[in-house]
């Protein structure tokens, strides 16, 4: 992007994808999280059959930058909704036309949205000790879940859903699961992990997966060797722990469409049955020089999606790998490619 | 038994996602393996033996193979093998009856063999000690932390120390060698120190080169314009300085810095005596007389017939705000520097060509290159000469693009030169550009910095300094784990930066742990300045630039020169301090751009 006012062109992407509720494997919105405080967040498209790439399309079909740290992307009710940490925004946009059609404003750090109907979502915040309740029919904040951190060190991620339960890992400077009663908006439960768990999935036993990265040298909370947590989402009890090495640091757990093998980064690219008993010793893909950041697995045909953020400086890079570990292709994003969204 | 088989079947389609199929109660057992070690993780040296020990159910009958890249290493239940070179590698143990067969790939970890490798830093002259001196001795070793290490030192065969630290100390003058020995279970190292024990100490007096890859201590002016001449020198503890100009001592110049106007076209030979006041001449008996300490050094000046407009290169149509070619990259050592995760090293960069082909390389994409610890330069040339211009506040000559943001400001010095002997290579005279902190208290002019090699991989790089203090680069293996921090194409085992130092401005938040290099006031690159930072609203990500003028630029005395343009750019760490565990506080630097060609388009290339 140069400087200067931005061009508006119209898309339109057609596809038989349905009628949204279900993912198709069919297109794939990257959200380039951009450098903190530099305002070039961007959003890509791509086209798995064709293999084209179209970057920037948030700002090229809205004649508007998308913000500053682009966090995630939710596909819901036939909208993407994406959230834009540092922006304290929440934009939801046609996936066909990238246009924007409602946003939702007032957060202090937004991180992932996850959807409890068409008129409930709970938003996710870093540095602000609530949950944000909002309708997304009216893009209203309704609420919040309130929890015991405070505002410098509060930190709530993201969330899977098992009945009427809502559970969300606490990174930033946290060890903890917490685990929400959907129905009173109260934190019921909460279960210890190690420092800092990164991520939260659930597999197809209805065994959540989360991955600590340890903390880092010098953190006045501590630095430790992380784990790969197996949880079961009943009992909400630990069943497995993988430790990995001090120093390590792992990132990005992600399953597979069937839920039956989970895939993280730890310098190389991991993968593994959810019922293994060890961490295998062979990576699925080897590292290589690269600053992997982002992962996702196409939830149809289990091809593997990589972003490699290069530096943090230059546009990023995802490398695409079918499920044998195959080389499928690679293409150029915006900077610092981090998250996914199948549609 | 049968119990036990039925109870096993079940765990096993209950633990899978596939709930269908019917359990066979009484289906015959395949292998089950059971590996001895719980990650599947077995690390051995090189020239060890490894055995790996699994155990293994239903194995009656059974058939084993181990097998490495599709060959095979045995068909025992229990591998023991050697590995000749340090490789990590997968091998593939399977078991198979006449039910069926199981697999386990495990992995085997070839360590080199890690004796103990000792690094202590001499100076590159060799090691001169005074007599009846204590002269303190601790190592940096590494691999100490291995099992059955012992460190001891010897004299003339005898032990004379059994810790890693050993003072020496002697009061006959002579050459004498101590031993240090350390050994642990993989192997033993032994290092040679010679020592020259003597009643003076080797003072020592020269003019450092312009670049540490230049062998001339030549220097250029233009007739009428004063130079600034200042030798470096080694144990003085009270130097007294005589000059001389062309053999005539030139009266009055007794300070370290000589002010020089040569007014004749030509060569002039400049020289500096420097006598030790502690050793002056003295009358030791009635026959024999003492004379002073005294060492001499010399620099040519070529004073050039001409004016500074009588070189100038106008931009012309062609011209390109940017800079046109790296001349030099020498950084300190640093994190960054041979890095190839993010930092774009390949490992072929051992040679000053291949280093300046790496700098050039990342700028033109205006990726970052970073310049290391205090004293790591980069010298830049333009197609043109980069007219001075600015005069109002807020103008500026030209730019220096940097990441700094707010929270990291790593400051580089600038430095600008003219091409004086127009040979069109930058071995002239670079004056410092003014900044905020030029006279503050706790800068240093004439800072110098020598960095030494490290004995091994992946160890911290030791400095001392020209103030008597030394550090280190810290090797931050979590972060950057090529080998060395120490540049590949530095041939020589030490190698001393000299510059303008800043006092360190970075302070730790005691909640988040987070370090905060804070911005210094203005004239510096990489600075989240208040006043000259002009990027900040850029939307590009890499756009943090800050605003020089060519007007800032002064004599090593302070006072300012007048230079109409100039032709080459130095930017050059200001500081030596780092934020623990970010590490060496180092300049960072994008792009050079001249802002009397640079236009609108030209930025948005």
């Amino acid at each position: 992007m140069g400087y200067g006012p931005i061009d508006e062109e119209t898309f339109y992407i057609d596809g038989n994808f349905g009628d949204g509720s279900e993912v198709t494997g069919k297109g794939l919105f990257i959200t380039n999280e951009g450098n903190f405080m530099y305002g070039n967040a961007s959003l890509s498209y791509y086209d798995p059959e064709t293999k084209r790439v179209e970057n920037e399309v948030f700002a090229r079909a809205n004649a508007q930058k998308l913000g500053d740290v682009a966090q995630s992307m939710t596909m819901h009710g036939g909208l993407g909704w994406i959230v834009v940490n540092n922006s304290g925004v929440i934009f939801a946009i046609d996936p066909n036309t990238f246009k924007e059609v409602g946003r939702i404003t007032g957060f202090t750090s937004p991180r992932y949205i996850h959807f409890l109907s068409d008129e409930k979502a709970y938003v996710t915040q870093i540095w602000d000790p609530r949950i944000y309740i909002v309708n997304p029919k009216t893009y209203q904040i309704t609420g919040y879940v309130e929890t015991d951190m405070d505002y410098e060190s509060g930190s709530t991620e993201q969330m899977v859903q098992y009945g009427k339960y809502v559970f969300t890992n606490c990174w930033s400077y946290q060890n903890r699961i917490l685990k929400i009663d959907t129905e009173t908006d109260e934190v019921v439960d909460e279960l210890v992990v190690g420092i800092q768990p990164t991520s939260l999935v659930m597999d197809c036993n209805n065994k959540m997966w989360t991955i600590t990265d340890g903390g880092y040298e010098g953190s006045p909370y501590g630095h430790e060797a992380p784990s790969l947590y197996r949880i079961d989402a009943e009992t909400f009890k630990i069943e497995k722990q993988f430790k990995f090495k001090f120093g390590d640091w792992p990132s990005e757990v992600q399953l597979n469409g069937t839920k039956d093998k989970v895939y993280w980064l730890n310098n190389s690219v991991w993968c593994m049955g959810v019922t293994a008993d060890r961490v295998p010793v062979k990576p699925f893909l080897e590292y290589h020089n690269t600053l992997y950041y982002g992962l996702t697995i196409n939830p149809v045909n289990g091809d593997v999606y990589i972003a490699d953020a290069i530096d943090y400086v230059q546009n990023g890079v995802v490398l695409r790998y079918s499920a044998e570990g195959e080389l499928l292709d690679t293409f150029t994003v915006g900077i610092i490619p981090g998250a996914f969204c199948w549609r | 038994m049968k119990k036990l088989y039925t109870l096993f079947l079940i765990t096993v389609f209950l633990a899978g996602c596939n709930k269908d199929g019917q359990v066979e109660i009484d289906q015959p057992m395949t292998p089950q393996i059971t590996l001895d070690s719980e990650d599947g993780i077995y690390t051995v040296k090189v020239g060890r033996e490894l055995t790996i020990a699994p155990t293994v159910q239903y194995a009656e009958n059974a058939l084993f193979s181990w097998t490495l890249d599709g060959k095979l290493l045995s068909t025992e239940p229990t591998l023991t093998h050697t590995w000749s070179e340090a490789a990590e590698v997968y091998v593939m143990f399977t078991v198979q009856n006449e039910n069926g067969k199981a697999e386990e790939e495990l992995k085997v970890v070839v360590l080199e063999m890690a004796p103990p490798v000792i690094s202590l830093a001499l100076p590159s002259k060799g090691l001169k000690v005074l007599q009846n001196t204590d002269y303190i001795f601790t190592p940096d070793i590494q691999n100490s932390d291995l099992e059955e290490f012992r460190c001891e030192w010897l004299r003339e065969g005898e032990v004379v120390s059994e810790s890693v630290t050993y003072t020496f100390n002697e009061a006959e003058l002579g050459t004498y060698t101590v031993v240090c020995h350390a050994s642990n279970i993989d192997g033993e190292t032994t290092k040679e120190i010679t020592l020259e024990v003597v009643d003076e100490l080797p003072y020592e007096v020269f003019f450092h080169t312009q670049s540490i890859f230049r062998t001339s201590t030549d220097r250029y002016v233009y007739i009428g314009t004063p130079i600034f001449l200042e030798p470096q020198l080694s144990y003085f503890d009270n130097p007294q300085f005589v000059w001389s100009v062309d053999g005539e001592t030139v009266p009055d110049a007794v300070a370290r810095m000589f002010r020089y106007t040569p007014t004749e076209a030509g060569e002039h030979i400049v020289r500096v005596t420097v006598s030790e006041a502690k050793q002056q001449a003295k009358q030791l008996t009635r026959n024999i007389i003492r004379a002073e300490t005294a060492f001499t050094a010399e620099v040519k000046v070529t004073c050039v017939d001409a004016a500074q407009e009588d070189r100038y290169r106008p931009a012309t149509g062609d011209s390109s705000p940017l800079w046109n070619k790296v001349w030099e990259y020498t950084p300190a050592p640093g994190q960054f520097v041979g890095e190839m995760k993010t930092g774009g090293f390949d490992g072929t960069e051992t040679t000053q060509e291949a280093a300046v082909a790496y700098a050039e390389g990342r700028l033109k994409e205006k990726i970052w290159v970073s310049l290391g610890a205090f004293g790591g330069y980069i010298v830049v040339g333009f197609d043109h000469s980069i007219p001075k211009r600015a005069t109002a506040e807020g103008e500026y000559d030209f730019t220096i693009q940097g990441n700094a943001f707010d929270g990291s400001s790593e400051p580089g010095i600038v430095w600008v030169m003219q091409d004086i002997n127009k040979n069109g290579e930058p071995d002239d005279e670079w004056y410092e550009l003014r900044g905020s902190d030029t006279d503050k208290e706790g800068t240093i002019q004439n800072y110098a910095v020598t960095y030494y090699r490290p004995a091994g991989k992946q160890m911290d790089v030791q400095w001392t300094d020209s103030e008597g203090k030394s550090g280190c680069i810290d090797y931050l293996i979590t972060y950057h784990q090529q080998d060395y921090y120490y540049p590949a194409w530095i041939k020589s085992d030490t190698y001393t930066l000299y510059g303008t130092r800043l006092a360190p401005n970075n302070v730790q938040d005691p909640t988040t742990g987070y370090w905060d290099n804070q911005s210094y006031g203005w004239g510096y690159v990489d600075n989240f300045s208040e006043t000259d930072n002009l990027g900040g609203d850029v939307v590009d990500g890499s756009g943090q630039t800050n605003g020089f003028r060519i007007a800032n630029a002064m004599y090593r005395d302070g006072t300012p020169v007048d230079l109409q343009y100039v032709d080459f750019i130095k930017v050059q760490t200001g500081v030596q301090v780092k934020s623990g565990w970010l590490g060496e506080v180092s300049t960072e630097v994008f792009s050079f751009s001249d802002l009397s060609v640079a236009t609108d388009n030209e930025n948005n290339k």
